[in-house]
């Protein structure tokens, strides 16, 4: 059960170093399992959870494993047989994504409307809440860099 | 777009001061909105950024205020596409000389200071323009206020706060 505290987005399994060294790998077959059609929503959820995990330590190489992952997880979020539990593991696999490689969604800002849905506030679960608009900020932050940083410097360059 | 709803929605659920948290979150999402020009124009047009004003005058969070703060600049920078609504000006404007001060905190002086500059950059707010230098003549003084923030350690605010003067209410080489 998650709880509403900030806390379990920075909480991740401890990986070994020789886990972290085949990260990758790791990555491409979590990857492939989640997205075969085959599978039932029991394993899904297990693969969620485990690349939920993963994006909270990976670095920048892993992460990009994920990349095609993206769309398919925005049309799991969307669709309508998915699972309370399965929808909150893909938010917070999409913000670990967006927060430390938010470049992955230059190509998938249209997809934002898919989290509108989630934007349901409920004072017994903040967490999907704070979780939605996180990631909602960090898409539209990353199409929109030149703009959201407050640079003064640039202000005044543009006068003289 | 629905997602300005939804935001206006749990703004009002929260209550506004209710849960700082979210609000945060809330705010950081409205910066970006705001920030992109394509959703700007609803942005301004909706009940959010009048809500963003009283969360700021309420709100004793410095993280949100600064988040807010942001949002306004990021309106006040399409001043010269002509979106910003004029019943928002007036409230920014405010609060932004409220804040520029030596005792505000660094970050939302930055963003104060910076949100008065654009005012008296831009053309389309020459009314207010007006209004700040009025208020010189008038001698409610904020030139020294400015001019005392020339030696801040914050070297970004010192610069502008120098070409506020320089460019707006004295010719000279400062």
């Amino acid at each position: 059960m998650l709880g509403e505290s900030n806390d379990h987005l920075k909480k991740g399994i401890p990986f070994s170093n020789i886990v972290l060294e085949k990260m990758s790998g790791l990555a491409f077959r979590s990857r492939e399992l989640v997205m075969d059609i085959k599978m039932s929503e029991a394993v899904k959820l297990v693969t969620l959870w485990l690349i939920r995990n993963i994006t909270q330590i990976a670095n920048n190489k892993t992460l990009i494993e994920y990349e095609s992952l993206i769309p398919y997880l925005f049309d799991l979020l969307d669709n309508k047989n998915s699972s309370n539990d399965l929808k909150v593991e893909i938010l917070l696999i999409l913000f670990n994504i967006s927060d430390k490689e938010p470049e992955l969604f230059i190509n998938y800002s249209s997809y934002i409307t898919k989290l509108i849905p989630c934007l349901n506030y409920d004072k017994d679960n903040t967490l999907t809440l704070i979780t939605t608009l996180k990631c909602i900020g960090n898409i539209f932050n990353v199409s929109n860099t030149d703009y959201c940083e407050v640079n003064i410097t640039n202000l005044t360059n543009n006068i003289n | 777009m629905n997602l300005l709803k939804k935001l206006e929605e749990i703004i009002y659920k929260l209550n506004y001061n209710s849960d700082y948290k979210i609000l945060n979150e809330v705010a950081f999402v409205c910066r970006n909105v705001s920030a992109d020009s394509q959703n700007a124009f609803k942005f301004v047009k909706s009940n959010i950024p009048k809500l963003l004003i009283d969360i700021y005058r309420e709100s004793t969070e410095k993280a949100l205020k600064k988040e807010i703060l942001e949002c306004f600049l990021n309106l006040l920078r399409d001043c010269n596409s002509n979106i910003t609504g004029e019943l928002l000006l007036l409230p920014t404007l405010e609060i932004f000389i409220a804040n520029i001060d030596k005792t505000t905190d660094s970050p939302i002086l930055r963003v104060s200071i910076a949100g008065l500059y654009l005012f008296l950059l831009y053309g389309k707010v020459t009314a207010y323009k007006n209004n700040i230098i009025a208020m010189e003549v008038e001698g409610n003084g904020l030139v020294p206020i400015i001019e005392d923030l020339f030696d801040h350690t914050d070297r970004v605010i010192c610069d502008v706060a120098k070409l506020i003067i320089q460019d707006y209410f004295k010719s000279e080489e400062i």
